[in-house]
């Protein structure tokens, strides 16, 4: 059923394809990610808005509206699939006037940096950032009242208070949940192939139809992303260990103790 | 004669119906050591919580060194008109649950025999829409609240809020050690000390770091100062605390029940830090339940409860020969 050495010809004969693929795939899962995560901090601080008492009539309506906004920004993209999303998202351009598949460069890094993967790049980053806020704002909300209450009764303003004290204790908790959705991103940026966004699904598809080699590609794809997750799943968990402030070892022969004494 | 440090005027804070604090008063001096004990649910740390505004005060009037930073004299329930309110709520409740009955029974008798109590549809369903009328139409408290009154009042003496800046400012000042300790979990016990001397004193961080290792160094814990704040016990944890508000240079701190979540052992380290700081002259008011301290160390009791200060004294006077029964009861003696 699966005859290997076509498949290492085909993987010969179009490795550098196969890597700039990689790269694509990388490098959206983890610029989506990040920058999705910076979009989210704003998001949840916006849907964590509450009107005070002592708030005027106009403050009351413009923190109402920033949370109605959010709120349905969140619900909005969270509630259709990205593969729509791209879709609408390539024909609303289209329709005014932006046509991504306009924009690219000469040479070979054309095969990363093209209109279609600009267009992806801008797609997974929106969704990312509505999953992004709702994990940044269950951190946020699990960050212990008295930590804030501490930081203001030493005369620390409420926005310092945010950003040195509340927001970096919520994203160390928060962090095996956002390497999740690094995790899913590296494997949902292939929904992108609906608008020719060349990453590595799209790549192999491609390579599959030409050397009528289905099974062994896809096996191949499969093979690629089980290697990327686990190198992400590692380093998070590298990343991890380090915000626990315990040293670790890049030795991988170093003998360890099983038991603490 | 002392200088007045802080004076607090009238402090009351409702959370709704409920009323915490009714009316209290206070005068603090310079170097004065208060220790405020009653009863758990008097609404002790609410007051301590409201001199520093953590928690807003419903109304009064407070004063630091002569300048006011808060002021409310009149609140809104003050033009609630209650004598009416409570009368036509009563009577509120009386017409509904009449509604209620007259409906429900016609309705049970309906669904008792159906064919028999046909003729009674049309009636039923009178006696719904009277019912749910009553329901949709409650007495509410707005409709007893005198708007244009409040508004008067407030014109006459408009209420003080200060801006956040100089709340700040003043918090920097007015020192506060919890209960549940509120040191940075992100950060060392060094940088606990630290932190906020950079962030709101703008000291240079060499100068902080020498004032935050003089003041750890005062309450023993020179030798632990790059630990992580999950390392340390309880009582070291308050130490870190007291360290923590010593550096912002306060000219009074708050203690909040500083041994209430603390082994005997813990306790008697904390409480000796707290010792050696009274000595020197700083001025503290302390929420507390260890009646030694508060009769050693301070130089006034506040007997609270109910939201109303009962008692207050020199230890001796509370101790020895209290002049109210609740007081006496309270600390057991016969």
């Amino acid at each position: 059923m699966i005859d290997f050495g076509k498949m290492r010809n085909v993987l010969g004969q179009n490795f550098t394809f196969i890597i700039y693929a990689i790269i694509t795939t990388v490098i959206l899962a983890i610029v989506g990610t990040f920058v999705g995560l910076f979009l989210g901090i704003f998001l949840a601080y916006g849907k964590n808005l509450k009107t005070k008492e002592m708030d005027n009539g106009a403050v009351k309506t413009f923190k109402y509206i920033i949370k109605g906004i959010c709120s349905i920004y969140s619900t909005v993209l969270r509630g259709t699939p990205m593969m729509v999303q791209a879709l609408i998202f390539k024909f609303g351009s289209q329709a005014l006037g932006l046509n991504w598949g306009d924009i690219y460069f000469q040479g070979e890094v054309n095969n990363v940096f093209n209109g279609w993967f600009f267009a992806g790049l801008i797609v997974i980053t929106f969704n990312t950032a509505a999953y992004m806020g709702e994990i940044v704002k269950s951190g946020l909300n699990g960050v212990d009242q008295g930590q804030f209450e501490g930081a203001r009764s030493l005369g620390m303003s409420a926005l310092r208070t945010s950003f040195s004290i509340i927001l970096p204790q919520a994203l160390k908790n928060s962090l095996p949940t956002i390497g999740n959705e690094l995790i899913v991103n590296i494997k949902d940026s292939s929904v992108l192939n609906v608008i020719s966004v060349t990453e590595l699904f799209y790549r192999m598809d491609l390579i599959a139809g030409k050397n009528f080699a289905y099974m062994e590609c896809y096996l191949i794809a499969a093979i690629i992303y089980l290697l990327l997750t686990l190198i992400a799943t590692g380093v998070l968990k590298l990343i991890e260990k380090k915000m626990d402030g315990v040293k670790f070892s890049f030795n991988p022969f170093r003998f360890r103790r099983s038991f603490k004494i | 004669m002392s200088e007045l440090l802080l004076k607090i005027e009238n402090i009351a804070k409702f959370f709704g119906p409920l009323k915490v604090l009714k009316d209290i008063s206070l005068d603090v001096n310079k170097g004065d050591v208060i220790a405020i004990i009653g009863p758990s649910g008097s609404g002790k740390s609410t007051f301590l919580r409201c001199l520093n505004l953590l928690e807003t005060p419903t109304r009064g009037r407070l004063e630091f060194k002569g300048e006011e930073y808060f002021n409310i004299s009149k609140c809104k329930d003050d033009f609630v008109d209650y004598k009416r309110y409570v009368h036509d709520y009563n009577a509120y409740k009386e017409l509904y649950i009449e509604k209620e009955d007259n409906y429900a029974i016609f309705q049970n008798k309906y669904l008792e025999d159906k064919k028999k109590y046909k003729s009674l549809k049309s009636e039923i369903k009178q006696k719904k829409k009277e019912f749910y009328y009553v329901k949709k139409h409650p007495v509410l408290k707005e409709k007893y609240f005198d708007n244009d009154a409040y508004k008067n009042a407030i014109k006459e003496n408009p209420n003080i809020i200060i801006p956040s800046k100089k709340i700040n400012e003043i918090r920097s000042k007015m020192g506060m050690v919890f209960q549940s300790f509120n040191l940075f979990n992100n950060y060392d016990v060094l940088n606990n000390c630290i932190l906020a001397q950079t962030k709101v004193l703008k000291r240079k961080y060499n100068e902080a770091k020498e004032i935050a290792v003089q003041y750890l160094t005062q309450v023993n814990m020179q030798d632990r100062m790059n630990y992580k704040i999950r390392e340390l016990s309880g009582g070291q944890k308050q130490r870190v605390a007291i360290a923590r508000s010593l550096c912002m240079d306060p000219e009074i701190i708050l203690f909040d029940e500083p041994t209430s979540a603390l082994d005997p052992e813990m306790v008697g380290e904390v409480l000796e830090v707290m010792k050696n700081l009274a000595n020197q002259g700083m001025t503290m008011i302390v929420v507390t339940h260890e009646m030694n301290f508060a009769k050693n160390v301070s130089n006034k009791v506040v007997f609270m409860e109910n939201g109303y200060i009962v008692e207050s004294g020199t230890p001796e006077d509370i101790f020895n020969n209290p002049k109210e029964e609740r007081t006496k009861q309270f600390l057991q003696l016969k």
